[in-house]
């Protein structure tokens, strides 16, 4: 199903795991289906529909059967059997409450769990995300790695031809062996970074890593900060959800109504007694049919906690809703002017930043080569060049991160790369 | 003409690119709000909510049916004055429904002619002791009115008439109550229960005392003969029957609360 590739890393950095590439839109979609998380969430709606089974329970009737003996053998007064038959019948539309109650529950489940996928969507965009701009990161330090490590056995060989000092060809030597410690950490970041992506995918398999494939140039949009926080309130799932919440503290409530209704008890019975033999008033058998009804008397009414719950608990519903309301609208700028921060900052570097760094680093390379600069310059150049390129790839990352931020607030979602 | 059918399309397709570009505030889901006024809030609480209290009263009470001559002496009768006394409980359904429960010791009866060889035709006082039970009866409250109906069932617990003796004296006979020695043919006894129907109205003075009036109306033969299918010319039905006038004054007791 899936191969293994070599990939273009240098021999100083452990390959030995079997690394399986994977664009976007197939790990998205090996994360809706695999993710452990996920799938626990969606066993909810399943219960929540159970639940709907349980409410439309009628109360259960109850068989009575019984044998008495009137006793007094000497007399020969009988015996006889009873059997009935009692029901509770609910009054006041607690079914029909209980029912709406566990509609409500579920469609709540429904909304939870678009909520839950909306932020592992994100979530797990971010670490794809934060995979690709480790694996950059790895790539700029390693390729500096090897540029220094050239540059240490050039100056090597340009000490023994006595062109340079053996401080400088000392220092040249050290300066690659830094280097190789800062590979080693980004490798061990890069590759924390594609196992964290296990826990995402549901990858079982410890000799496996996914390598995210994909490029930071498909993050740029223009959004109207008006329409994106109309855009969440309308599609935000969390919104739905404190809605529903809202809709549930009701039903509870309608449902608390309900309960204060007294159930009537209906029973229904027929015994049988014997033929009484005994000599003062012989009787035949018979048998005798009864029906009757019970009332409650609800004095416990008088004390409506139940009630005092239900109706609290729904103004308290009413309020987070429209705390989250202003939650969301709160989250939907803040991520759309951090967007638009970091998309100054990436059209920052497009300006020649990059190209810069390197024209220096080059001339101050070939200068040192010719005996012209110090080593002290190239190293630098070199640490500027790093940074300049670290913090590209940083600031690009940090750009799509907050792309999938924005759409994270805003309840849209058309990121592909 | 063309041109003013293109401004048109441009302006329909205007319209589409807007409205496809501007999204709006819609919230299908949205409920009704909650009402937080102090008065909704009371009213809530108070649902289902059980007033129960005492009653006690005045009755005036009689018997009706085509029978009582074959009982009395006459055909006449005349309402007797009795009390009452008893517990109630009404259970609050709807804002203005209630089911209201009583119980309550009453005494019932009418005045009746008796008839004997030596003292001749006289008056008498028939009276009987009742625990009557009204189980459950649809009760409307409006502003400290109170309208109800329902049926009651009750417990013959003792009767007694008027009788004069051989020497015209009155002494309180029992027998009508019913004994095993007697022979019933002759002594109507009574029935141990009765059923009928109540109509009644209530008014809830401010805080916990309420007056009211109510009509009671039996239907089971409170006579009886259990020999009359053996005696010929017997009945084994005598259509004699309760009614009564009731004045009652009630106590709340669960709060001085005033009835919406």
């Amino acid at each position: 199903m899936a191969k293994a590739f070599t990939q273009n890393k240098p021999e100083f950095i452990d390959t030995s795991f079997v690394q399986i590439k994977i664009d976007y839109t197939d790990y998205l979609a090996l994360v809706g289906k695999n993710n452990l998380n996920y799938a626990a969430q969606k066993f909810n709606i399943n219960i929540a529909n159970a639940q709907i089974e349980t409410a439309k329970i009628f109360p259960d009737p109850q068989i009575i059967f019984g044998y008495f003996d009137n006793g007094q053998r000497r007399m020969n007064m009988g015996y006889g059997f009873n059997s009935g038959l009692n029901w509770t019948l609910e009054l006041g539309g607690k079914r029909k409450a209980r029912i709406n109650l566990a509609n409500s529950q579920a469609e709540l489940a429904h909304y939870l769990l678009q909520d839950y996928f909306r932020n592992l969507r994100a979530d797990a965009t971010l670490g794809f995300l934060a995979a690709m701009k480790d694996n950059l990161l790895l790539d700029i330090l390693s390729n500096s790695y090897l540029q220094m490590s050239k540059l240490a056995q050039s100056d090597s060989i340009r000490f023994k031809l006595a062109s340079i000092t053996q401080v400088d060809a000392r220092q040249s030597k050290l300066e690659a062996g830094m280097m190789l410690n800062n590979v080693y950490q980004a490798d061990a970041q890069f590759k924390n970074s594609l196992i964290s992506l296990w826990l995402l995918l549901g990858v079982k398999q410890t000799d496996t890593l996914f390598l995210p494939q994909g490029d930071f140039s498909k993050f740029e949009r223009n959004f109207i900060l008006s329409d994106l926080v109309i855009t969440a309130q309308n599609n935000r799932a969390d919104l739905s959800v404190a809605l529903q919440n809202k809709n549930i503290s009701q039903h509870i409530l309608q449902l608390a109504k309900a309960n204060r209704i007294i159930d009537l008890g209906i029973a229904t019975g027929i015994t049988y007694s014997s033929y009484d033999r005994n000599i003062i008033a012989p009787t035949p058998s018979y048998a005798q049919v009864g029906i009757g009804i019970s009332v409650p008397l609800k004095f416990s009414n008088n004390h409506p906690g139940e009630l005092k719950t239900a109706y609290y608990s729904s103004l308290q519903a009413e309020t987070q809703y429209r705390q989250i309301e202003l939650q969301i609208q709160d989250e939907v700028v803040q991520a759309y002017f951090n967007y638009l921060s970091m998309q100054k900052q990436v059209q920052q570097f497009n300006t020649g930043l990059l190209t810069e760094a390197q024209a220096v680093l080059d001339g101050k390379i070939y200068s040192y080569k010719r005996g012209e600069t110090s080593l002290l310059e190239v190293l630098n150049a070199q640490r500027t060049f790093n940074e300049v390129q670290q913090d590209y790839y940083q600031t690009l990352y940090s750009y799509a991160a907050a792309l999938v931020e924005l759409e994270r607030a805003a309840g849209i979602w058309d990121i592909n790369f | 003409m063309k041109q003013i059918t293109n401004i048109l399309i441009a302006f329909c397709c205007c319209s589409f690119v807007f409205a496809q570009n501007k999204p709006e505030t819609q919230n299908p889901k949205q409920n009704t709000e909650i009402d937080t006024t102090t008065k909704f809030r009371n009213t809530l609480f108070k649902s289902g909510s059980v007033l129960w209290g005492i009653k006690a009263g005045f009755s005036l009470s009689n018997i009706y049916g085509s029978d009582i001559d074959y009982v009395f002496a006459n055909n006449e009768t005349n309402f007797q004055p009795a009390f009452h006394l008893g517990i109630w409980v009404d259970t609050k359904i709807e804002k203005h429904l209630y089911l209201k429960h009583e119980l309550l010791f009453n005494q019932k009866g009418a005045g009746v002619t008796l008839t004997d060889s030596i003292n001749g035709n006289y008056s008498a006082q028939f009276k009987t002791y009742y625990l009557d039970f009204f189980p459950i009866s649809p009760t409307l409250y409006f502003k400290g009115v109170q309208i109800y109906t329902g049926p009651y069932i009750s417990a013959l617990i003792d009767a007694q008439i008027n009788r004069k003796d051989e020497t015209g004296k009155t002494f309180i006979d029992h027998s009508i109550f019913g004994n095993p020695s007697q022979f019933e043919d002759k002594s109507k006894y009574l029935q141990k229960m009765d059923f009928g129907i109540e109509v009644g109205l209530a008014y809830q003075l401010p805080y916990s005392l309420s007056i009211g009036a109510k009509y009671t109306h039996g239907f089971f033969d409170i006579f009886q003969s259990a020999n009359g299918y053996i005696i010929s010319g017997n009945k084994h039905e005598i259509k004699i029957y309760n009614r009564a006038f009731w004045l009652s004054v009630s106590y709340l007791f669960n709060g001085k609360r005033k009835i919406e």
